[in-house]
């Protein structure tokens, strides 16, 4: 089946280039030029992407982005965007877009993050239905359904980055993953410029979740190669 | 002694009083012979008017004379274009009122001066920056636009290897004008003090262990070794990750590019009281001493070979070095040509781990 994708986007160039682009992918696109235009549309109907403008005439891309997250539903959202500040990105991602892009992107880029953002869509639906066992490490256990962490019985919030990234290593002890690895794996994305993103992440979470953040038990360092997940060795089983 | 204005001016008036009795005491002897006395009375009046006016001259002269000089001092000043501060000789600021005015005119002409000759020289270097931007713009924008006027006026008459090979060099020139707009709207912000670090506390290590494998790939094609030594102790900073990770892959992909084959850049840290050090240094083809005060610069390259130039801009190290002085710290370089460089820069070190921390039990 066609995938429905709507791209709000005032280049009205940019916006064909994107159609011509998806069109390829077997999408059916649809343009919006403005965001007035925009709101109206993702209110009156589901689409299984939105490609939204940051700057937008009539409403603008945060709002739009906002309400979509209002919605009950889940539509999956990529940004673009023409100014690079890290702000913007951040927000973006914070707000809860799938995925970013700052403009100028190339074309190549944009339908490979169009197919991950799909690929994501798709396993996130079949891991709900299979894979919501309970896993425990150590005094670490975690709820993937209710996406709760506890570490020692005391609950432990977690935003949903922390706890995909934290599940992401429980579920795979022992093995040693790379930047890069992880930023794919639990991003779903690889984007150079914002690699750090994990360290930033690994960083917070270990102040979340380690007794003694300087010398980690749960998540270590592999001095030369990456990151893994080290189980504390009592209590394995998941 | 005669430190104020009505000092001085009691000073000169009683100089003239004395003066004025001296001559009375001098002359009295005739005057009053009693024949004169009638004249007398008119004779002191009229003296007297006579003195009063003169003391008066005297006094203003004395007083407005300095005056004067600093007046026409400040007019050369304004036709001189403010480039030439007011000096005068007897301005001094343990003098009277009007020797401190001029004190102060003079330092005053002398700060607006110097404001203006460094106006002038921001001015003149954003004039070139200006240029050197439009200039590194229109070079890609210039053959993006030959090639693809090219392909629209052939199309259909051009053998498609030939097609296919033009729109690879627009392509390519699209890419170079990216990078170098996002490399000079980064420098902008940063030198414009509008960036907000995000600081946190990480483990400087682990990053730099990460960006050195990010371009470990591209450093063994060029057959060069990225060498680490990091340990579990290794310590922890306080700093925007992001921006840090843009300053070591800066400063290892430099050192990456001007390595030849075989050759070694190594990373190494290293905590020096409330700092942490980094040293990035690698076996390459140096920079000349002569070169070495301005690598720094925005657009400075030292290497003029074309394959460089046609990549890269030489805004690299000027992100690096305002990145690094954002965060209290300070870069340095030492050189020697066909030897090897090495840059070393430090980053506020963070605390082992907050007390509050360890309070806390599992
Ligand atoms: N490790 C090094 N060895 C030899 N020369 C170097 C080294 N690092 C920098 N340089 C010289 O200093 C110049 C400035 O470096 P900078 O990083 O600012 O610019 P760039 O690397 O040429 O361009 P950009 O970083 O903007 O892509 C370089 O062009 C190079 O000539
Ligand atoms: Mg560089």
């Amino acid at each position: 089946m066609n995938k429905q994708v709507l791209v709000i986007e005032d280049n009205e160039d940019i916006a064909r280039l994107i159609k011509l682009q998806l069109s390829d992918l077997n999408c059916n696109v649809k343009l919006v030029f403005d965001g007035t235009r925009g709101a109206e549309e993702i209110a009156a109907k589901t689409y299984d992407l939105l490609i939204l403008d940051v700057m937008l005439p009539g409403v603008d891309g945060m709002e739009i982005l906002r309400r979509v997250r209002a919605r009950p539903d889940y539509m999956p959202v990529l940004m673009l965007t023409a100014k690079s500040s890290e702000l913007d990105r951040v927000l973006g991602l914070e707000m809860g877009a799938d995925d970013y892009l700052t403009k100028p992107f190339s074309v190549l880029e944009l339908c490979a993050r169009v197919k991950a953002i799909f690929r994501r869509v798709t396993a996130m639906g079949s891991a709900q239905a299979s894979d919501s066992a309970l896993v425990r490490r150590g005094e670490l256990s975690l709820d993937p359904e209710r996406r709760e962490v506890q570490v020692a019985g005391r609950s432990v919030d977690l935003t949903a980055k922390e706890f995909d990234l934290l599940l992401y290593f429980a579920r795979s002890p022992g093995r040693v993953h790379t930047r890069e690895q992880l930023l794919s794996q639990v991003w779903g994305y690889s984007h150079s410029g914002y690699e750090h993103t994990v360290n930033s992440h690994i960083n917070r979470l270990r102040a979340k979740i380690e007794r003694n953040p300087n010398e980690p038990e749960y998540i270590q360092t592999v001095w030369g190669v990456g990151y893994k997940f080290a189980g504390s060795g009592k209590g394995e089983a998941a | 002694m005669s430190r104020s204005l009505s000092a001085r001016l009691g000073l000169m008036l009683m100089g003239l009083f004395a003066l004025l009795a001296a001559v009375l005491v001098a002359t009295s002897q005739q005057m009053f012979e009693l024949q004169r006395l009638p004249h007398l009375a008119a004779e002191l009046a009229l003296g007297s008017i006579a003195f009063t006016l003169a003391a008066a001259l005297l006094v203003f002269h004395f007083f407005t004379r300095r005056l004067r000089q600093l007046e026409q001092a400040l007019d050369r000043f304004g036709v001189a274009d403010l480039i030439a501060p007011v000096r005068l000789a007897w301005a001094r600021p343990d003098g009277d009122e009007i020797d401190r005015l001029a004190f102060n005119f003079g330092a005053l002409t002398l700060r607006i001066a110097e404001q203006l000759r460094m106006l002038e020289r921001t001015d003149r270097e954003r004039r070139e920056l200006l240029a050197n931007v439009s200039h590194d713009l229109r070079t890609p924008l210039a053959s993006m636009q030959g090639y693809l006027e090219m392909l629209l006026l052939r199309h259909g008459s051009l053998p498609p290897e030939e097609e296919r090979n033009y729109l690879e060099v627009a392509a390519k020139h699209t890419e170079r004008l990216g990078r170098l707009v996002n490399e000079l709207f980064e420098l902008t912000k940063l030198e414009a003090d509008r960036v907000e670090l995000q600081k946190e506390v990480f483990p400087l290590a682990e990053l730099a262990q990460d960006v050195a494998q990010k371009l470990k790939l591209r450093a063994h094609t060029r057959g060069v070794e990225i060498v680490t030594h990091f340990g579990a102790a290794s310590p922890s900073v306080t700093a925007d990750i992001g921006m840090v990770e843009r300053v070591l892959e800066n400063l290892i992909d430099n050192a990456v590019r001007h390595t030849p084959e075989g050759g070694k850049v190594s990373v190494d840290l290293a905590a020096v009281g409330e700092r942490v050090e980094v040293c990035v240094a690698d076996t390459g083809r140096g920079i000349a001493a002569s070169d070495l005060p301005y690598v720094f610069d925005r657009y400075y390259r030292a290497d003029r070979t074309e394959g460089e130039k046609a990549t890269h801009a030489g805004l690299g190290l000027a992100i690096t070095q305002r990145i690094v002085a954002l965060h209290g710290g300070a870069i340095r370089v030492e050189s020697r040509i066909g030897e090897g460089t090495r840059f070393i820069f430090d980053l506020p070190a963070a605390p082992r781990w907050p007390a509050a921390r360890e309070a806390v039990s599992f």
